[in-house]
């Protein structure tokens, strides 16, 4: 918990999703007592949904959720792309990778650093135990 | 997303409110009347573009910034208070920084359009600071309007090597989610509307004030009951009072600018569309190569989410993305939050894209 009694910050990157979707998340994450660091909305790209979750990564101290659709493959690559390359840094010992692609469904990434959560849009509520797993 | 919260007052706060109150009658309003400090580096017709400078803060990065503000309000926005400054939070952040003031429209000005503002007053300005700076090229940041004539200056240029970033604040893209404003503007097609167009001249600033209230009408209401609830504040009451202040300077929209705006931007979405001429050149979004922030209030009544988020989804240039922060139009830039929510986020995003070679 941090001082002020919210749970350690969140930084959600909307790679996709309709404005329903992120209000919905907002909701859910800060009903869970977290407090929302930043909110990005992103294409689903690999190349600009990749450099968010670094960037996000790089902030230190919050938890990346990524909020997509699954139907997009590059969200996943991109989350892959980004956590493998913890794999090769020294400062997470623990990071790795996505291995496959889990279909409609939403995963945690443990990295040795900040976790990465990827919410798919219709799992949204998946969010609550995706996070209580973070080590 | 939750709003930053604020230090805990350091006497009782009825007691602080009454001291507030009795200076306010007895001195005046609290607001303090300091700007940051600036030159006029180059005049055209009325307009003037203003370069800011802080003693202690050197410039650091290559890459100049703009700030376009919208028409029918003064520029002081952008510069409200000290601590509550956009223009003054950049040069300290080492941003060399400029802006462009369109200057108080009078009757003779009533057949400016937006063509003007976006083929003349903005090129124009660009240029000047190129020139000035030597330096490659340009940042543009624009609120409101502002950022509507940013986008549609990247889309009739698509020249890179003149604006490398984009950052736009509370600027619809798509105005057929622009509730309330798109159906009022479907009224502009009756007749009557035709003929007010015909001979009202410049838009007088009382109607756009109103009009800019009503968009918001429970405000109304609700900003009285906070100025009581945060009486004690000081700093939250000189903020209240400078934006008060600002409020009451409204000044005339062009005449011509103001229906052009109406039509073919609100009512028939042209921009979005590809439909939108200037001058002989058409606009198109599919040029724009500029990287681009879009920051999107979650709470404004103006700009509605859907309308500006809309760019992240139709502007095709490879560095795009939206920041959605919890305040409302005004307060994007010039609120008590936008410094942590905005200012920050938009000064790092600058950064790694203000060195001479980058991209």
């Amino acid at each position: 918990m941090a001082a002020d009694g919210h749970r350690p910050g969140i930084v959600l990157i909307a790679a996709g999703a309709g404005q329903p979707a992120i209000d919905q998340t907002v909701q859910t994450i800060e009903a869970a007592g977290y407090r929302i660091w930043r909110q990005v909305i992103v294409q689903p790209r690999l190349r600009s949904v990749a450099a968010e979750v670094r960037a996000g990564m790089r902030d230190g101290r919050a938890t990346v959720v990524v909020l997509g659709d699954q139907s997009h493959a590059d969200i996943h690559q991109a989350v892959a792309l980004a956590s493998d390359r913890l794999l090769d840094s020294a400062d997470a010992p623990n990071a790795r990778p996505v291995d496959a692609v889990p279909a409609g469904s939403s995963y945690l990434v443990q990295t040795g650093g900040p976790a990465i959560i990827f919410l798919d849009g219709a799992g949204i509520a998946d969010f609550t135990d995706l996070s209580a797993r973070i080590a | 997303m939750a709003e930053p919260r604020r230090p805990k007052p350091r006497a009782p706060k009825n007691i602080l409110r009454l001291l507030n109150a009795f200076e306010r009658v007895a001195l005046g309003p609290l607001r303090p009347n300091v700007s940051t400090p600036s030159e006029i580096v180059w005049m055209w017709e009325v307009s003037t573009l203003m370069r800011y400078e802080l003693p202690h803060s050197p410039i650091q990065h290559d890459i100049p910034v703009i700030i376009i503000p919208p028409l029918m309000v003064k520029p002081i926005i952008f510069d409200l208070r000290p601590g509550n400054s956009m223009a003054g939070f950049l040069c300290k952040q080492g941003f060399d920084t400029y802006l462009l003031d369109y200057g108080v429209p009078d009757d003779d000005d009533e057949t400016i359009r937006v063509d003007d503002y976006v083929t003349d007053f903005i090129p124009a300005a660009i240029q000047k600071v190129l020139e000035r700076t030597g330096a490659p090229a340009v940042s543009l940041v624009g609120w409101s309007m502002g950022g509507i004539m940013s986008y549609t200056y990247c889309a009739l240029t698509g020249d890179e090597s003149r604006v490398r970033n984009l950052i736009t604040l509370g600027s619809p893209l798509n105005f057929s989610k622009m509730y309330p404003m798109n159906i009022l503007a479907k009224l502009s097609k009756l007749p009557t509307t035709q003929l007010m167009f015909k001979i009202m001249g410049n838009v007088p600033p009382a109607m756009t004030r109103n009009g800019f209230k009503l968009m918001a009408p429970h405000k109304l209401i609700t900003r009285r009951i906070d100025l009581v609830r945060n009486y004690w504040d000081r700093d939250w009451v000189e903020g209240y009072e400078a934006m008060s202040s600002w409020v009451d300077q409204f000044i005339p929209y062009p005449g011509a600018a103001f229906r052009q705006f109406v039509e073919d931007f609100v009512r028939d979405d042209k921009l979005r569309q590809g439909a939108l001429m200037m001058g002989d050149e058409s606009i198109d979004l599919n040029r724009i190569t500029a990287n681009i922030l879009v920051v999107i209030g979650t709470a404004d009544d103006v700009a509605p989410i859907d309308s500006v988020a809309a760019a992240v989804e139709e502007i095709p240039t490879d560095d795009i993305s939206g920041l959605r922060v919890p305040l409302g139009h005004i307060g994007l830039v010039a609120g008590s939050h936008a410094r942590e929510l905005v200012w920050e986020p938009m000064a790092e995003w600058l950064a790694e894209r203000s060195t001479k070679n980058g991209r």
